[in-house]
């Protein structure tokens, strides 16, 4: 599959700075792309508009040619958040939150660590690296075919970077899923990628 | 960044401190959360020390308990000296907002019903204090107008260059910065990070509360590290060119899972507050973990810095 961003342009509302303008991307299955943009670009406005949480309001997403709107039930394109504590019901234990997922694999929860007692607790009694698991995992369903990771191990600890990354990797190897990782980090997205694109020094020329 | 500070002053002296929480568990039965066991940091004036732990170890519990500003459940243990007499909260109350400033982690600090302007002035309208104000703005990229409005019309990034901008307004003799800049982009996190560094040059002292490590080797002197609840090493920052002068294994774990240091990591966790190890609660991760470990362990000198650690040489 090829997961494709065709002119992209955003702005949040009429009055407010345009965010996106006119930016394309293309990412196949096979490839690891990592993305580093300047400040106010709009990182995670993108990720949202790549896995179907906003609508551009020029230019088109396109899954093997498809608009990614057109692909009903579960969204093949999954995105994984910086701050996992806003993203998972505070009100649920970690094990229902899980099974917002799709199919989850046993295999995914014990490579990411995740302890089976951690399952009855939740969010606010977990870590922010231990919650972060939870949310790789519940991104990880059957039917994920690309992973957008948007700064996801900035608020961890430098181990559990290496730990959940080096997971990551071999999990979307393994299965065929294809990555975008943004970061702010030159030397992490070096280590985990196959391919990096810099638009501080694109835009620059 | 100079040495010699065993000629400077000590501005705050944290010894072994503990913060606990009573909880009410099962029904009416109260349990007590050790969130910090043993807290070790020294500041000297002019420095700036780093105190480097992973989300969730109870870091920000350092800043509230040397403000005095922790929930009525939380208990303090351990010694605290401020200039060399005891912090304690009649004093907390007098130097607080005066001569210690707190950049705090979240704008849920901030008075939700106070315009900003009035807020960051602390409800100064003298002229000095006007244009003090205007000047500190002016650096962060805030307009005027900005100064008008009242905390929820604010964005995270301008929230958080608001929050920095409150430590800027005084002469304070020590600026604590509790995560200071997450959502920052890096030009701005170096700017702040500068304006700290400034401060620290200028004679205060500087303790910057912080998650990531690499952001501190930039601009502090020292780094305390501290692992679910306790701090396992004080450090200069130019140890961490080499795994070799760090002491303690989790520093040197921390070390090779940078990414330009290899990316390697150990496995586990950090332990949650309610299943904590006894002993070194570090022990379940290490290779040199025995019996002894399982005991008390002291906070002992080592090669300039200070480690605890039975095994560290």
């Amino acid at each position: 599959m090829i997961l494709e961003a065709k002119h992209i342009s955003f702005r949040y509302g009429k009055e407010t700075r345009q965010i996106l303008n006119d930016f394309s991307l293309k990412l196949s299955q096979e490839e690891r792309l990592g993305l580093i943009a300047p400040s106010g670009f709009g990182k995670t406005t993108f990720c949202k508009i790549l896995a179907g949480y906003e609508k551009p309001d020029v230019g088109e997403i396109l899954l093997d040619g498809r608009p990614v709107s057109d692909y009903k039930g579960y969204c093949p394109v999954q995105m994984i958040w910086q701050h996992p504590e806003q993203v998972v019901n505070p009100r649920l234990r970690m094990r229902e939150v899980l099974a917002e997922g799709d199919h989850l694999e046993q295999r995914v929860l014990d490579g990411l660590g995740i302890e089976p007692d951690w399952m009855n607790r939740y969010p606010a009694e977990l870590s922010g690296g231990e919650m972060q698991r939870f949310c790789i995992a519940r991104a990880l369903g059957e039917r994920t075919r690309f992973i957008l990771a948007d700064e996801i191990s900035t608020m961890l600890d430098l181990i559990t970077q290496s730990q959940i990354w080096s997971f990551l990797v071999d999990e979307v190897e393994r299965k065929g899923i294809g990555l975008l990782a943004v970061s702010h980090s030159m030397p992490l997205l070096k280590q985990v990628c196959t391919r990096v694109r810099d638009l501080e020094e694109e835009l620059r020329g | 960044m100079e040495s010699g500070k065993n000629t400077r002053k000590v501005i705050l002296d944290i010894e072994n401190l503990s913060v606990s929480f009573s909880q009410y568990d099962k029904g009416f039965a109260k349990a007590d959360l050790d969130v910090i066991r043993d807290l070790n940091v020294t500041v000297h004036e002019g420095e700036m020390v780093a105190v480097v732990g992973s989300s969730g170890s109870g870091k920000s519990l350092l800043a509230h308990g040397i403000l005095g500003i922790l929930p009525y459940n939380a208990r303090l243990g351990g010694r605290m000296l401020y200039e060399g007499e005891e912090l304690t909260r009649k004093r907390q109350e007098a130097l607080r907002g005066n001569e210690i400033v707190l950049v705090p982690q979240s704008v849920a600090f901030l008075d939700p019903l106070m315009k900003i302007g009035p807020q960051i002035r602390k409800g100064k309208k003298d002229a000095a204090a006007r244009e003090k104000l205007d000047r500190i703005f002016e650096g962060y990229h805030l307009k005027k107008e900005v100064q008008e409005l009242y905390p929820f019309e604010l964005s995270g990034g301008m929230n958080r260059r608001v929050l920095v901008s409150t430590a800027m307004m005084g002469n304070p003799r020590l600026v604590i910065a509790d995560e200071p800049t997450p959502g920052l982009h890096m030009k701005m996190v170096r700017r702040v990070m500068e304006h700290f560094r400034e401060m620290a040059d200028r004679g205060a002292g500087v303790l910057l509360i912080t998650h990531d490590l690499e952001q501190a080797l930039e601009v502090a002197d020292r780094v305390a590290v501290f692992y679910a609840g306790t701090t396992v090493e004080d450090a200069d920052v130019k140890d961490f060119i080499k795994e070799e002068t760090l002491r303690h294994p989790y520093s040197r774990a921390l070390w090779r899972a940078l990414p330009q240091n290899g990316f390697r990591f150990i496995g586990g966790t950090q332990p949650y507050v309610k299943d904590m190890p006894k002993g070194c609660p570090f022990g379940p991760r290490c290779d040199r973990y025995c019996e002894a470990c399982q005991g008390e362990i002291p906070y002992r000198k080592l090669r300039g810095g200070k480690v605890r650690c039975l095994y560290a040489q």
